[in-house]
């Protein structure tokens, strides 16, 4: 090859390279990012047949389903992380379409200070259509979606440690997503609108 | 002719900090408004510390509360734990925010029912034992003002 070919030759390889490192930006753009805050699990689980109290009714976890599902595990005495995310919740629901509304239900990792009605009254004051349940299968329920939570002793009582994220259900009930602090209300609005959109 | 001044002028703002210091100033603090019935609420603000000296924020008192404490919401794994912390470091020129999942004060058994759009008054004290009188906002968190506010806080 003679050095004009040899030039030639490069810019030709370089420029092929950067299309190409271009179209794979394009495509790591349009497939990953539909998605900001939220991870989608490699594939749906199924989840226990484990009973959740919603006070006037009673319904299994496994048959949440006809729309998508937010679960959060807080408890009422928590002053900070549960209200903040309760909060964001509520504001990033609020963008969408009331009929793509995801249910919003917030289960109690404290039984021994939360009955029902109290978890249900916390919840709702985020915003009127949000759940708070407790459940008496509260380990198996924690286990199922993997949401450690432990009882820690503080000088004049308890507080509970938790998980801060937040477990998304799709349509059919199955274990779809989670969405881990920090989160950001309208990076989760966006995803939350993406994944109730699709068919 | 301007060295002599210059170096009087270090010498005394040097001297200022040494035996003076300067409280860090506090910015945008505000309490987020809880479900009827909360018996402890959080606290949030920027703690900016413009002195050449680190110091740390040991005590906050409220006329409104009983008590006040300084707590950190951490992740620890999968969980998420909070815990009571004796003193918040603030490092030299720097700033230290008490956000939502964060380091935040831990107001305990308000006197009476606050309101959205109320300021509440909070004292700081710190290691140095000056205080800092900051009046907070009460804010409704639900409200999308509430988050913009957030958003400045983080920015700020």
């Amino acid at each position: 090859m003679t050095p004009r070919r040899i030039a030639a030759f490069t810019l030709i390889a370089a420029l092929a390279a950067g299309s190409g490192y271009l179209f794979g930006q394009k495509l790591a753009r349009t497939a990953g990012a539909e998605l900001q805050t939220v991870t989608r699990l490699p594939g749906t689980r199924a989840l226990p047949a484990v009973t959740l109290d919603l006070g006037d009714r009673k319904f299994l976890l496994a048959d949440l389903g006809g729309r998508w599902t937010v679960l959060f595990f807080g408890f009422t005495h928590c002053p900070d992380l549960c209200p903040a995310t309760l909060a964001l919740l509520a504001r990033a629901v609020a963008t969408l379409p009331e009929a793509q509304r995801p249910r919003v239900l917030l289960i109690s990792v404290d039984p021994e200070r939360d009955a029902q009605p109290k978890v249900a009254a916390f919840a709702r004051w985020f915003a009127p259509e949000f759940l708070g349940a407790t459940s008496t299968e509260l380990p198996a329920l924690a286990a199922a979606l993997g949401a450690p939570y432990a009882r820690s002793t503080t000088s004049d009582g308890y507080t509970m440690d938790h998980s801060g994220a937040l477990f998304l259900l799709d349509q059919s009930g199955r274990f779809a997503a989670v969405a881990t602090p920090p989160l950001d209300s309208d990076k989760l609005a966006a995803d939350l609108a993406v994944l109730v959109a699709a068919p | 002719m301007t060295r002599p001044v210059l170096f009087v002028g270090l010498l005394c703002a040097s001297l200022h900090a040494a035996v003076v210091g300067a409280a860090p100033t506090a910015h945008d603090a505000w309490i987020p408004l809880g479900p009827p019935g909360s018996t402890t609420l959080a606290g949030y603000l920027t703690l900016r510390n413009t002195d050449a000296t680190a110091t740390a924020l040991v005590a906050v008192s409220s006329p409104e509360f009983a008590r006040v404490e300084l707590h950190r919401t951490e992740q620890d794994g999968d969980s998420v734990r909070m815990r009571p912390v004796l003193r918040l470091e603030i490092p030299a020129q720097a700033s230290v925010e008490l956000a939502p999942g964060g380091a935040h004060l831990m107001l305990f058994a308000p006197r009476a029912t606050l309101a959205a759009g109320q300021r509440v008054t909070l004292t700081l004290r710190f290691a140095d034992g000056m205080t800092l009188t900051v009046a907070a906002e009460v804010r409704d968190p639900r409200s999308t003002a509430a988050d913009h506010h957030q958003h400045h806080a983080a920015t700020d």
